[in-house]
């Protein structure tokens, strides 16, 4: 049975959409309406599956801005296929299992529309087949993942959590973004499979590094690679569910997603290869330390999430195609057996009130279909066979092995880290399940069917693929390999490898992890103790740059926005000063012009200069104001030379009456003579002034040395005055042609006279000061 | 009488380029320099400042009556009618908007407009 | 060639307001409401007027209406009519209702229309001045208020000053290239020896042009007005004659200067990029929402500017498109900040947003839409903005200007979350704000949806405004 593309790809889209709508108005049976919605989903995935293999993929575009070219669209690949069917598979289970987990809680409605709000945003992100799509649903998840780490937001801890992982995360989508853009200018599309056939492109182009860069960042915060990783415990602040769905299943794999996506494009560098197959190691290694310092189940989840994401990234850094395939497989199986245990943390902690590993034990006996659950899940994370984390494990010491020269570095990191997530392992089926029961703050007891179903489901699967790893291989994983690769390259999916160096590898691992499991009671309060490791936690970078930042920002804006209105004056006459000295120095200095001969008309400037001079040296603002209507007298005397009588009238008529508006304010005002600024403040004021002055005659040297060019006068002289017409051109040209220009400054009289009366007009509650 | 005011300008262009216009310029300049020293050499009261921002407009208005002349063309002039009658609505507003601040300080001191900042 | 119904739109303003403020005065008792039912009636038809205009130059060329001032012109109207409907109850409420506050809006638009359509130096002056006055007195318009008087006699005094720089570049402009016509202008600086005079005069019209948009250096005004002043009056601010003053920076820049544009490229690079860093760091540390609001505006200016830093018509088409987007979103967010008000005082602090998500979810739920499209967090309206601008960068070669958006969105989307974060997760110390009027519900819904809807149909506008730029440059 085949489905339309657009069917197969819109539809769990809009269904979420609609889902997450309706859970806002629903009262009960919310969260199984949501699980129904997500299985649906499931279920049309699965319709889509035979259309998509090795070679075929299934496409919907749906929107374009072709000016840009930009197109949008949505495909389905191996690759996609594998996330959607987690999604929404994962989703379904987690969904159900909140129904009773939040059962009574107001908030549930709520806590189903972000879920499936948070799916929609992954379904698109994982299918989306161009770059702005892939943007805008990447960021998308990181605010659902806000919202629902802030879920108990009267705690403090998650609303700060929830801000540091969005922080996080949002800040390295703009990264991404930035990278990505760059990415699709180089290769002139939008289109992530265009980007992909454009290979070549993407990395001839200048900013190929950079790009690559940027993108990497963006997908190194969202899937919590060292250094971003602190995130990623802390947002256990969410609930249970959420934690399992987000932050171990989905979202922190979204970047691992990407990395995959682009694979193609850069398995073959060799930066590409060392940056992420470095920072993989490094995640792992400080994922399993965390792990093992930590208690609360939660968090030690949370890391050992961080552990495997940090695989993943190595694995895809890892170039052959064998690591290719132990990375999908692997992907499969952690987001099985990871969902599970959180299930099964979540169910210890609500059955027990607790979920400190240290003060939990022998539960078997009171739950025993959850210690089924968490043994079996805890099994294919050890990586024992028959399950398929066992078949991970395999491939994964295979492809380390494979890579040559660091192979050694590689294989004895993995072997320490691998032998922590046995530890852990056992940590959380034996030692919580096993040995003498522990009292707890509640009598503990299986919880309903709703709630085990996730858990006991997922882990059976795991149980299930790892019996039948050919059939995951043919069916999942090759085509998911195959995008990863930019070709078909299936390296069969075996359970027995026959008696092989990894094989060996192998039970040694199991060994040394039961050691540590045996020890782990000693082990986790002296590493959670041993302070040499709070040095190089990131977190701690993390917060103080933020307090930095903050504190930097306030110190700067203080100094900066001082509120003086003196200060202000002089940053804007500065600039103005330094505008054309910068002007002058870009054109390469300056001639010096030739001593012009001053004519009669040189008198005029007379009562200008001593106006001028006097206003700015004055003590009395009154002496002031008399010297400034010098100024504008000798100015009109210069336009009555210069043949502009109608200028020089009106100069006048201004003049007087501002002098006598000024008079009058003065004699109102009392004004304080004393000058109350600092020498320190003159001596400022001094230079900018000085400095203004010094740019204006530099730059009328430079422009007078130009000779003016005469043709211009003469064109417009010819143009402009017919013989000796109009009189008085100036006034005919005022009410005439600059009718418009005529109009708005009639305006601006008006504003001028009536914005004075309703300023100035007694207003009741006023004039506290003065009269 | 303005039109003979413009043939003498118009009468030997290049040569009213080079007497004229530099002088005309810098006085320009100089009034422009002085009003801004006007605001921070001689500066107690916002009212002083008012009065440098009009030697400011007075530099730009000879400015273009110098440029205008010299042109030969009369826009410059139209212009700077334009900017004398803008100048002095401005400066009404600008004194009315002081003399709230007053009623409501009580000084109008430029040192103490400094209570809005961070 | 007068032309004269082109400017048929400017003209009906004009003749109306002055009409209006004759109607204001004659009434003995105040007449606040019906006086702004008017002007928001003649802003109305204005824009009905600008749809149905025809293009083409009138007044000898001083005059140019084109898709360019058409499509800033719309939006400055929008802006300035929602800015009067924000203004309505508050000022009643804060004994601002005055028949001249109005009044003032409608010569303000004016102005704007005038500067968006001057094709001349002097017609350029002319509309800028009839904004800045009638601005000057709005922002001191709380006449009681110490600090509104001082955020008037800021901008007043700062404000002048540019306005005279800008003057004497504009005189140094006509002098050395012989006319303040825009087309003749362009035509004497096409050489490719242009003297100092002109690059000096230039310099100067910029660094006054620049104060108006308050880009960086010239922005110290903006946090103290935008504080000083009446909420409406920094809603109004923040929106229109933001607008009007980039529309007329471009039509300057691309018009008579577009030759110049190897020397002004860099200016407007420095300026986008300071602007963009002041913006993001100086709100961090913010408490006043208004403050916060004006550093986020500076900041977005940069943005804006990126556009024009890139001197093609993709970076101009960004400009145009950013501006819409920012000028909806602000009137929503401003419409919140004039609602929040508690037992009939007026409240600007960030902390008094603080459990809004309980005690009217609808409110929180827009300021909520507001901030994240300010952040620039896709699919909202403001990620588009972002996206156009930074794309016309990116393509234009400039991965430096870039990248300091991207990280200043970075730092910048944390102070717009924070409010998020105070509003849904803060318990609120002091009970649920007043009622709001129906007025503020109505802008905050329409430009909500706007915001929250773009991404459905986002071709409309970016025709619009590629249609725009097509005309200014062409």
């Amino acid at each position: 049975m085949s489905i339309a593309p657009s069917l197969a790809l819109g539809l769990p889209l809009g269904l979420g959409l609609a889902g997450a709508i309706a859970a806002t108005m629903m009262k009960r049976g919310v969260a199984q309406a949501g699980a129904a919605v997500a299985a649906l989903a499931f279920l049309l995935y699965l319709l889509a599956a035979p259309g998509v293999t090795e070679t075929t993929d299934l496409r919907f575009g749906f929107w374009s801005v072709p000016s840009l070219g930009v197109v949008g669209g949505l495909r389905l690949d191996g690759l996609s296929l594998v996330f959607v069917l987690l999604i929404t598979g994962i989703g379904a289970l987690v969904l159900l299992y909140a129904s009773r987990y939040l059962k009574g809680d107001t908030r549930l409605p709520r806590l189903v529309t972000l879920l499936l709000i948070f799916m929609v945003a992954m379904l698109g992100a994982v299918t989306a087949d161009d770059v702005v799509t892939l943007f805008v649903f990447w960021e998308l998840t990181s605010l659902a993942s806000f919202f629902l780490v802030a879920y108990d937001h009267e705690k403090p801890g998650a609303r700060k959590a929830a801000l540091q992982a969005l922080l996080v995360t949002g800040g390295g989508g703009l990264a991404l973004l930035a990278g990505l853009i760059l990415v699709a200018m180089a290769a002139g599309t939008t289109s992530l499979s265009g980007i992909i056939a454009a290979r070549e492109a993407v990395l001839a182009h200048p900013a190929a590094i950079p790009a690559m860069l940027l993108v990497v960042l963006g997908c190194f915060t969202k899937s919590a690679q060292f250094p971003f990783q602190f995130w990623l415990p802390n947002a256990m602040a969410a609930p249970t569910p959420v934690s399992a769905y987000l932050h171990s299943a989905t979202m922190v794999k979204l970047g691992i997603y990407l990395l995959a996506r682009l694979n193609p494009v850069y398995q073959h560098e060799a930066f590409w290869q060392e940056l992420l197959t470095t920072a993989g190691l490094l995640t792992t290694a400080v994922g399993a330390i965390y792990a093992l310092r930590e208690s609360d189940l939660k968090r030690v989840l949370a890391w050992t999430t961080v552990t495997a994401l940090g695989s993943l990234t190595m694995l895809i850094g890892l170039a052959p195609a064998l690591s290719a395939t132990a990375a999908v497989t692997f992907l499969l199986v952690h987001a099985l057996y990871k969902a599970a245990l959180f299930l099964v943390a979540g169910i210890v902690d609500h059955e027990t009130g607790t979920r400190d590993a240290a003060a939990l034990g022998g539960l078997r006996r009171a739950m025993p279909l959850t210690a089924l659950a968490a043994v079996l899940a805890a099994l294919s994370m050890a990586g024992l066979p028959p399950f398929v984390g066992f078949v991970a494990k395999e491939i994964i010491y295979e492809a380390k092995l494979a890579t040559g020269g660091a192979a050694g570095l590689f294989a004895s990191i993995g072997f320490l880290v691998n032998a922590a997530m046995v530890a852990i392992a056992g940590l959380l089926s034996w030692r919580l399940f096993f040995g003498p029961l522990r009292p707890t703050p509640a009598t503990p007891h299986d919880p309903p069917k709703s709630m085990l179903a996730g858990p006991i489901l997922l882990a059976g699967l795991g149980l299930l693929a790892g019996a039948a790893p050919s059939l995951v291989g043919a069916w999942l994983v090759d085509g998911a390999v195959a995008a990863m690769l930019g070709a078909p390259a299936a390296v069969p999916l075996k359970l027995w490898h026959g008696f092989t160096p990894v094989l060996a590898l192998s039970a040694a691992t199991i060994a040394l992890g039961l050691l540590l499991l045996l020890a782990w009671g000693r082990l986790m309060p002296r590493l959670r103790r041993a302070s040499a490791f709070d040095r190089f936690d990131t977190a701690r970078l993390y917060d103080r740059a933020l307090a930095g930042l903050v504190a930097w920002a306030e110190g700067t804006t203080r100094l900066v926005q001082h509120g003086s209105l003196r200060g202000y004056m002089q940053v804007l006459l500065l600039v103005a000063a330094l505008g054309p000295l910068a002007v002058l120095v870009a054109r390469g200095g300056l001639d010096l012009p030739e001593a012009a001969p001053l004519d009669f008309r040189a008198l005029a400037f007379l009562p200008i200069a001593l106006g001028a001079i006097a206003a700015a040296v004055a003590r009395g603002t009154l002496a002031a104001v008399m010297a400034t209507g010098l100024v504008g007298f000798g100015t009109a005397l210069v336009f009555l030379t210069f043949g502009a009588p109608d200028v020089a009238l009106t100069q006048f008529t201004v003049e007087v009456l501002l002098i006598v508006i000024l008079a009058t304010v003065l004699i109102r005002l009392p004004v304080r003579a004393r000058d109350v600024r600092t020498g320190r403040q003159r001596t400022v004021d001094a230079a900018v002034a000085g400095a203004l002055g010094l740019s204006v005659a530099l730059v009328l040297l430079a422009v007078l040395a130009a000779p003016f060019d005469p043709r211009l006068g003469e064109w417009f002289g010819a143009e402009s005055v017919p013989g000796g017409h109009g009189r008085n051109v100036v006034n005919v040209i005022l009410v005439d042609f600059r009718a418009l220009d005529t109009l708005g400054e009639i305006a601006v009289l008006a504003i001028a006279a009536f914005s004075v009366i309703a300023l100035l007009r007694a207003s009741g509650r006023g004039a506290r000061v003065g009269s | 009488m303005p039109a003979m005011g413009m043939t003498t300008a118009m009468g030997d262009t290049t040569e009213m380029m080079a007497v004229g216009l530099g002088h005309y310029l810098t006085v320009s300049a100089i009034l422009l320099t002085l009003g801004v020293l006007g605001i921070f050499l001689n500066r107690k009261n916002v009212i002083v400042i008012l009065m440098s921002v009009e030697l400011i407009l007075l530099s730009v208005t000879l400015n273009l009556v110098a440029f205008s002349a010299t042109l030969g063309d009369l826009t410059g002039q139209v212009f700077a009618m334009l900017i004398l009658t803008v100048a002095a609505a401005e400066a009404a507003i600008g004194l009315a908007i002081v003399v709230i601040y007053f009623r409501n300080r009580g000084t109008i001191e430029v040192e103490e407009i400094s209570t809005l900042k961070g | 060639m007068l032309n004269w119904t082109l400017a048929l739109p400017e003209i009906v303003l004009g003749v109306s307001g002055l009409f209006i403020l004759l109607g204001g005065v004659i009434p003995k008792k105040e007449s606040f409401f019906p006086v702004s039912m008017a002007v928001i009636g003649a802003l109305i038809l204005a824009a009905v007027l600008v749809l149905g205009q025809g293009e083409g130059t009138a007044f000898l060329g001083q005059y140019v209406a084109d898709n360019f001032s058409r499509f800033a012109k719309v939006l400055i109207l929008l802006g300035a009519a929602l800015g009067l409907l924000l203004a309505l109850d508050f000022n009643e409420k804060a004994g601002l209702g005055r028949f001249e506050y109005p009044v003032l809006m409608l010569f303000a638009t004016l102005g704007m229309m005038v500067m968006v359509s001057a094709n001349d130096l002097m017609s350029l002056y002319i509309g800028l001045e009839l904004l800045s006055l009638s601005l000057y007195v709005i922002a001191a318009f709380d006449r009681d208020n110490p600090r509104s008087a001082e955020a008037g006699l800021k901008y007043f005094v700062l404000g002048a000053l540019a306005s005279g720089l800008l003057l004497y570049g504009a005189s140094l402009v006509y002098g050395f290239a012989g006319t303040t016509n825009f087309d003749r202008l362009a035509d004497a600086l096409s050489g490719d020896d242009v003297g100092t005079g002109v690059v000096v005069g230039l310099v100067f019209v910029l660094a006054g042009l620049a104060f108006k948009v308050s880009a960086v250096p010239f922005h110290m005004w903006t946090p103290d007005v935008y504080e000083g002043a009446p909420t409406p009056v920094t809603a109004f601010f923040a929106t229109a004659p933001k607008v009007a003053a980039i529309a007329l920076l471009m039509h300057v820049l691309i018009g008579p200067f577009g030759d110049l544009s190897a020397q002004w490229m860099q200016v407007i690079w420095v300026c986008s990029a300071g602007s963009m860093i002041l913006g993001a760091f100086a709100a961090i540390g913010q408490r006043n929402i208004k403050r916060l609001m004006a550093y986020s505006s500076i900041g977005h200016v940069g943005y804006a500017l990126m556009g024009l830093a890139v001197a093609n018509d993709t970076g101009y088409r960004g400009v145009l498109v950013y501006m819409a987007i920012y000028v909806v979103m602000n009137l929503g967010t401003f419409a919140v900040l004039i609602a929040m008000r508690r037992r009939g005082r007026a409240l600007e602090q960030v902390e008094d947003l603080a459990g809004l998500g309980k005690t009217d979810p609808a409110m929180a739920l827009w300021m909520a839409v507001f901030m994240f499209s300010m952040a620039g967090i896709p699919p909202l309206a403001g990620f588009f903005g972002k996206l156009y601008v930074f794309l016309a960068a990116v393509q234009g070669g400039f991965w430096t200007l870039a990248v300091i958006g991207i990280v200043t969105s970075v730092i910048a989307s944390y102070y717009y979350l924070r409010i998020v974060k105070v509003m849904y997760f803060d318990a609120a110390p002091d009970g649920a704000l007043d009622a709001r009027p129906a007025s503020l519900t109505v802008v905050m819904a329409s430009t909500g949806l706007l915001t929250l809807l773009f991404f459905l149909f986002p071709a409309a506008l970016i025709g619009a405004a590629q249609v725009a730029v097509a005309s200014l440059a062409g």
